[in-house]
């Protein structure tokens, strides 16, 4: 894989992830591009460098994301749960992409419901743990993690639908990753 | 070859052990990944602020629609809010004065009007999964900003509040953020342009979580959807006074206190729709001392 082409896409992916996503919220739920990057990925990839790829996205999500706020003054940036989500969603990826067709958008799509509800559920448990701490940092599982959780499925359905032109667009670029599997290149929708 | 082929499963096997203990590392000694986040943002920030700027444009009714009714006649009206917040403003002051005389003698009075200049800055880093979370602003301790620095937008609508600064960049809370303290305000009819701030019904609003504001009213007060609520706390900076939270969406019986009413406020603008603010920064800081400072 061409560690360049993935530098370059997920930067892209990333900077609209923590700016203009915005635009598509509804809501308060937006989509999460950079998880379809990590189902693409990780279809294609070796395993090694799928998993490289999902922690360099995870810990790049950690850090873009802005703070969470602490009680009284002051802030928190928390290095961990994007990573450790993001490590665990392409493991399951990596555990299922033998039995699906890996070129079809449809799969990317229902991937990305997977695979953003599996870094969900890793994310709010880290946060649920960590708020047994009594740290007074204001993690975002309120009002309750259940609640957090289910906003997260609103997420996950956002995005799957949000990968149908975006995993079709990643799939295009097929030939320029360099991917060492040697899959085949042509795009199909169904 | 073998040793060649473990060292990328070496250096993976080691970063992943750091992040997991990063994950679970107890706050307190996390102070330092604020600075990895800002010297990483420095390089996002340009790119996440043009992506708040193409999404402003692309939502007119959101995040322009204050600017570009900042012309002509929109500019009067803009113009009359400045103002009347302006005369509440004075009004709360004077109410302040009368109820502290004592203390107040004692305090240098300075005309902070002229002192408070607004700063437009841009919001670089923002959560859209989470709307009321921090946002990242791209004006720092080089602009003159400082901790607990308020946001507006619109000139009278207040927006949040910075939490922590760096040389370029800072951090703000939103109001409607569940951290925020319960916060005094007033509310004053909607029917009753000319009422004077220190009329207005004295009301504790604290954040939902939502978007909105929870308070209640005792219900020989008369609160009617569409009256505005105003800023009137001691502890938030003397430029914060006056300026309005939200407006009443819901008034409702309280039914475990039959004497209450529980009303909802909903803020005019939120960060979310909003690609800049303006922050109101003191520019005889230090020399004006921190007297109003919260």
């Amino acid at each position: 894989m061409r560690w360049l082409v993935f530098g370059i896409i997920a930067f892209m992916l990333l900077v609209l992830d923590t700016s203009f996503v915005t635009v598509m919220q509804v809501r308060n739920v937006a989509p999460m591009l950079s998880i379809v990057l990590l189902v693409y990925v990780c279809l294609f990839a070796s395993r090694l460098s799928a998993l490289t790829a999902c922690l360099t996205l995870g810990l790049a999500m950690d850090l873009a994301t802005p703070p969470l706020s602490m009680q009284g003054e002051g802030t928190l940036t928390l290095i961990g749960p994007h990573a450790i989500g993001f490590l665990f969603a392409g493991y399951l990826i990596l555990q299922v992409r033998t039995m699906v067709f890996r070129q079809r958008v449809i799969t990317i799509s229902v991937l990305t419901f997977v695979a953003t509800l599996a870094a969900a559920v890793v994310m709010t448990a880290i946060y649920v743990v960590r708020s047994w701490y009594g740290d007074g940092v204001n993690y975002p599982t309120q009002p309750s993690a259940m609640w957090s959780f289910l906003r997260w499925g609103g997420v996950a359905i956002y995005s799957a639908l949000i990968a149908l032109p975006l995993g079709w667009m990643l799939l295009s670029t097929t030939p320029i990753w360099h991917f060492s599997a040697g899959h085949a290149h042509r795009t199909n929708w169904r | 070859m073998s040793s060649i082929n473990s060292r990328p499963r070496n250096l993976f096997t080691t970063v992943l052990i750091i992040t997991f203990v990063l994950a679970f590392m107890p706050a307190g000694w996390l102070g330092w990944t604020g600075d990895v986040a800002r010297v990483f943002g420095i390089v996002l920030n340009p790119f996440q602020q043009f992506g708040n700027s193409m999404a402003a444009f692309l939502q007119p009714e959101r995040g322009i629609a204050v600017r570009r009714a900042a012309t002509g006649e929109r500019q009067l009206l803009q113009d009359a809010q400045n103002f009347e917040r302006l005369w509440q403003e004075a009004r709360l002051r004077i109410e302040q004065l009368e109820e502290q005389l004592e203390q107040l003698q004692r305090i240098q009075i300075e005309d902070f009007r002229g002192s408070v200049v607004p700063l437009t800055a841009h919001i670089t880093g923002r959560n859209p999964r989470h709307a009321e979370a921090i946002v990242r602003l791209n004006r720092g301790s080089r602009s003159g900003v400082e901790v607990n620095d308020i946001a507006v937008y619109g000139g009278v609508h207040l927006i949040g509040r910075v939490v922590n600064v760096d040389a370029v960049q800072s951090e703000m809370r939103p109001i409607t953020h569940p951290d925020t303290p319960p916060i005094a305000a007033r509310i004053l009819g909607a029917d009753r342009p000319d009422q004077p701030i220190d009329e207005g019904i004295r009301i504790l609003v604290e954040p939902r979580g939502d978007g909105t504001f929870r308070c209640e009213v005792e219900r020989i007060n008369t609160v009617n959807e569409g009256d505005i609520v105003r800023l009137a706390a001691t502890d938030w900076p003397r430029s914060a006074q006056a300026m309005v939270i939200g407006t009443v969406t819901e008034v409702r019986p309280n039914d475990r206190n039959p004497l209450k009413n529980i009303v909802i406020v909903t803020p005019r603008f939120r960060t979310f729709e909003l690609s800049f603010v303006n922050l109101l920064v003191d520019r005889h800081r230090g020399s004006a001392g921190e007297g109003g400072r919260g």
